[in-house]
């Protein structure tokens, strides 16, 4: 973590000696010459990511052991529930026909980024807060519209671009536009969350901090994460599915 | 307040890479960009995988699992329904002609009962017609032998009586018409009173 004693002396009588919310290398590596750095990104993603996978081994087991011919527990019923959520999501959004191929990833994405924005009530800093994990998902993204792209549309998804011709350089912005705007956006409301959260740990005095943070917590990480999370899937399956219905 | 957060903010992250050494940034557009695209990258394939693998596809063949069983049970229900009404219109049918039988059975337990009971009573009235006419023949039978009997009394009452009024004044050619005319008197009639 950040921290910092050293601010303008007007400053320091009133703010505490830590403001964290940039991201913080922790260890150093060379690759290809390039000095990069192990960040505090990469630690919340792994604890991310380790919670995420802990989950799924233990829905694993509950599933392996459920009997079909016996009543669901409630475990179980919760595990079911969030599939079949899934499940219909994508098939609302992308259709019955495509619909259930594109439910794993967008589950994993949802349930990622849901909790990635939400790691910041346990202390971590939010790994969807580094443009390096936003842009990534959103180029996942833009990489599975163009995949089925060319997958349903075959060549006219090349010649689409250039319909009507004047527009021509408009299409080509607009469909490189996608993955920067689907990512800034969620990178900048979680940051958003993040600095102001900083901030207000930074400057308040201790004995204020019991109450404050309380409900902008619940505002920038519980509701705004939520609907970035649900925004984030939505657009993945839209621009997904729009190249299934020009084929 | 803005200016001083602002000034709090730049003069935070600059401080921290001057002073700690340390590396910190916010946004960056280089090759830790990059590096850290494709760990990301990696990772959400990781997660990918291990959500698909033990959650999603478990998850979905479990649910399928069960579909399968409930409409399996819906199916045999509906079978087994449909097997308890064919076995009921069958039953329903053999109660039809198992009360037609009794029905026929009874009917003709009846004809029968009457056939008998027809032959008995006529048998019966045989019966009593032979009695009947055993008796009367019995009192004919005996009706003339008391006739005979009374006729032989009275011949020898009229005879007594007659040889004492004979003995008297009668010749007799008289006293055969007084016999006779006596007898006549008497006659049938009188013994059947």
């Amino acid at each position: 973590m950040l921290s910092s004693g050293v601010l303008d002396p007007q400053a320091t009588s009133v703010v505490n000696d830590e403001i964290t919310f940039g991201v913080d290398g922790l260890i150093r590596y060379e690759l290809f010459g390039h000095e990069l750095w192990i960040t505090t990104t990469h630690i919340s993603l792994l604890i991310v990511m380790v919670v995420i996978i802990a989950f799924a081994v233990v829905a694993n087991r509950f599933i392996k052991k459920a009997d079909p011919y016996k009543v669901p527990g409630k475990f179980l019923n919760a595990i079911e529930y969030l599939v079949e959520t899934f499940d219909n999501l994508t098939k609302a959004n992308m259709g019955e026909k495509h619909g259930l191929k594109f439910s794993n990833y967008i589950g994993t994405l949802f349930i990622f980024i849901l909790l990635a924005n939400i790691s910041g009530l346990f202390g971590l800093r939010s790994p969807t807060a580094d443009y390096g994990v936003t842009l990534a998902l959103a180029l996942v993204t833009f990489v599975l519209i163009h995949y089925n792209g060319f997958k349903y549309q075959k060549s006219a998804h090349i010649t689409n671009l250039f319909k009507p011709i004047l527009l021509t350089p408009i299409n080509i912005i607009g469909e490189i536009a996608t993955p920067i705007s689907m990512s800034l956006r969620l990178f900048g409301n979680v940051l958003s969350g993040t600095v102001m959260l900083g901030l207000v740990y930074g400057l308040l005095p201790k004995a204020i901090l019991l109450l404050v943070p309380a409900p902008l917590h619940g505002y920038f990480d519980v509701f705004s994460g939520a609907i970035q999370t649900y925004v984030f899937c939505m657009l993945t399956m839209v621009f997904i599915s729009n190249t299934f219905e020009e084929a | 307040m803005g200016n001083l957060i602002v000034s709090m903010v730049n003069s935070t992250v600059l401080a921290a890479t001057k002073e700690t050494g340390l590396w910190n940034r916010i946004f960056g557009l280089d090759m830790q960009l990059l590096a850290d695209v494709v760990i990301m990258g990696l990772a959400i394939f990781v997660l990918f995988l291990a959500l698909s693998y033990l959650l999603f596809n478990p998850a979905r063949e479990l649910l399928q699992k069960r579909q399968d069983r409930i409409k399996e049970e819906m199916d045999a229900s509906a079978k087994d329904k449909k097997e308890a009404a064919q076995l009921k219109s069958n039953y329903e049918a053999k109660i039809k002609e198992a009360s037609k039988e009794v029905d026929e059975i009874l009917s003709e337990g009846r004809k029968k009962a009457l056939k008998r009971e027809n032959e008995i009573v006529d048998e019966a009235k045989m019966e009593a017609s032979r009695i009947v006419d055993r008796a009367n023949k019995e009192i004919e039978l005996n009706k003339s032998k008391m006739k005979d009997e009374v006729k032989q009394e009275m011949i020898a009452v009229a005879s007594v009586m007659a040889g004492k009024i004979i003995a008297g004044n009668i010749d007799e050619s008289k006293q055969k018409q007084l016999i006779d005319e006596a007898l006549n008197e008497m006659g049938d009639e009188t013994w059947q009173n």
